[in-house]
């Protein structure tokens, strides 16, 4: 089993009785990840803000979080970011951690 | 006469069908809501409605003992003020993008502490029989709200638009979604490439507590979305309805 399909797996059992939280707590990840990759993308402001979205949105095309990795390993490709499959996955699954982090201190 | 349903239907749990009129005409807003259909929408988007054909096809959908919505123009939230107070039982507002569409809609449709509708519920109130305190009192949970999901920009904040007090719910519209979603290449609105999105706006609203509506062009479209959990179903237009009527007439004839 790998490290992100642990972590799967803590989020399912946390929240497998909550849709609500879950729902959240993704579009929570993909901002999270959308502002990181802003960043490295050289946005800032309102530019980061309006790319978190995309990103935001970018999870609505497929089923899992596929599409938002294709979504950030394209722009990063485009603008010449130096992050691996890899670097980019492992960010991913550390940032929904930080998200049901985030969204249980909250409720 | 009838009594506001649409809310309690919805909140009940029950899948409803609408029936959608473009047509300004009172007599076909009143056989679309004579056919069967669990309620009826008056289109002023796309649709050819205007102030006094929605008046009176509030009135006419009423005697057919159905609900009315009514589907107002972008931004036009002074019309969702006064739809509401003719009688429409829910607005659906088109291209509700960002937390501060959503929260204009609802300061339009909703009585104080949550909106700042403004009061004058004279032909609601002789609809439902109502005196002004009772209409006050249940105003903001009969009379519903439903921002239209159909940009890519909306999903971007879905989640915010469904926090949004006052808010009942979220209407999909798969033109508009298929259009912005290609970045202006395709207008697809039967396209399964849309269907993941779909589903998760339901998701998103059935978590969240919230109303999920949304357009269906065929039947089954409609019963595809109702697996997805779709509790407002807007089946065809009363175009279709007039134009598949006559052609499986003719067609008999052959």
């Amino acid at each position: 089993m790998t490290t992100f399909d642990k972590r799967k797996d803590a989020f399912e059992s946390k929240f497998a009785h909550d849709a609500e939280l879950q729902f959240k707590a993704e579009a929570r990840r993909n901002k999270l990840l959308g502002l990181w990759a802003a960043g490295l993308l050289g946005k800032t402001g309102a530019a980061a803000d309006a790319y978190a979205k995309d990103v935001i949105a970018s999870d609505f095309e497929k089923a899992g979080d596929s599409d938002v990795f294709a979504k950030i390993r394209g722009d990063f490709d485009a603008a010449g970011v130096d992050q691996s499959d890899h670097q980019l996955r492992r960010t991913m699954d550390d940032l929904m951690q930080t998200a049901i982090d985030q969204i249980r201190k909250e409720t | 006469m009838p009594v506001p349903v649409l809310a309690e239907r919805l909140r009940a749990g029950e899948t409803l069908i609408a029936g959608w009129c473009a047509l300004p005409e009172p007599l076909v807003a009143e056989a679309v809501a004579r056919a069967g259909f669990d309620c009826v929408n008056l289109d002023a988007q796309h649709g050819l409605h205007d102030v006094s054909s929605i008046v009176r096809g509030i009135g006419a959908i009423a005697l057919a003992g159905k609900p009315a919505l009514v589907r107002i123009p972008v931004g036009d939230n002074g019309l969702a003020s006064r739809v509401l107070d003719m009688g429409a039982e829910a607005v659906i507002a088109p291209m509700i993008n960002s937390v501060a569409e959503a929260r204009a809609l609802v300061a339009a449709t909703k009585y104080p502490p949550v909106g700042e509708r403004s009061w004058g519920p004279a032909r609601v109130m002789a609809l439902r029989g109502t005196e002004p305190q009772e209409h006050l009192d249940s105003g903001n949970r009969t009379s519903l709200a439903f921002a239209m999901i159909e940009t890519d920009r909306a999903l971007g904040s879905l989640d915010e638009i469904l926090a949004v007090e006052g808010l009942d719910g979220v209407f999909v519209g798969p033109s508009d979604l298929s259009v912005t979603m290609s970045d202006g290449k395709k207008i697809a609105p039967l396209d399964s490439m849309l269907d993941e999105s779909i589903r998760r706006i339901a998701d998103f609203a059935n978590a969240a507590g919230k109303f999920a509506g949304i357009f269906a062009a065929s039947p089954q479209r409609a019963i595809l979305f109702r697996s997805f959990g779709y509790r407002l179903i807007a089946l065809g237009t009363d175009h279709v309805y007039l134009a598949d009527g006559a052609k499986a007439m003719l067609s008999a004839l052959k």
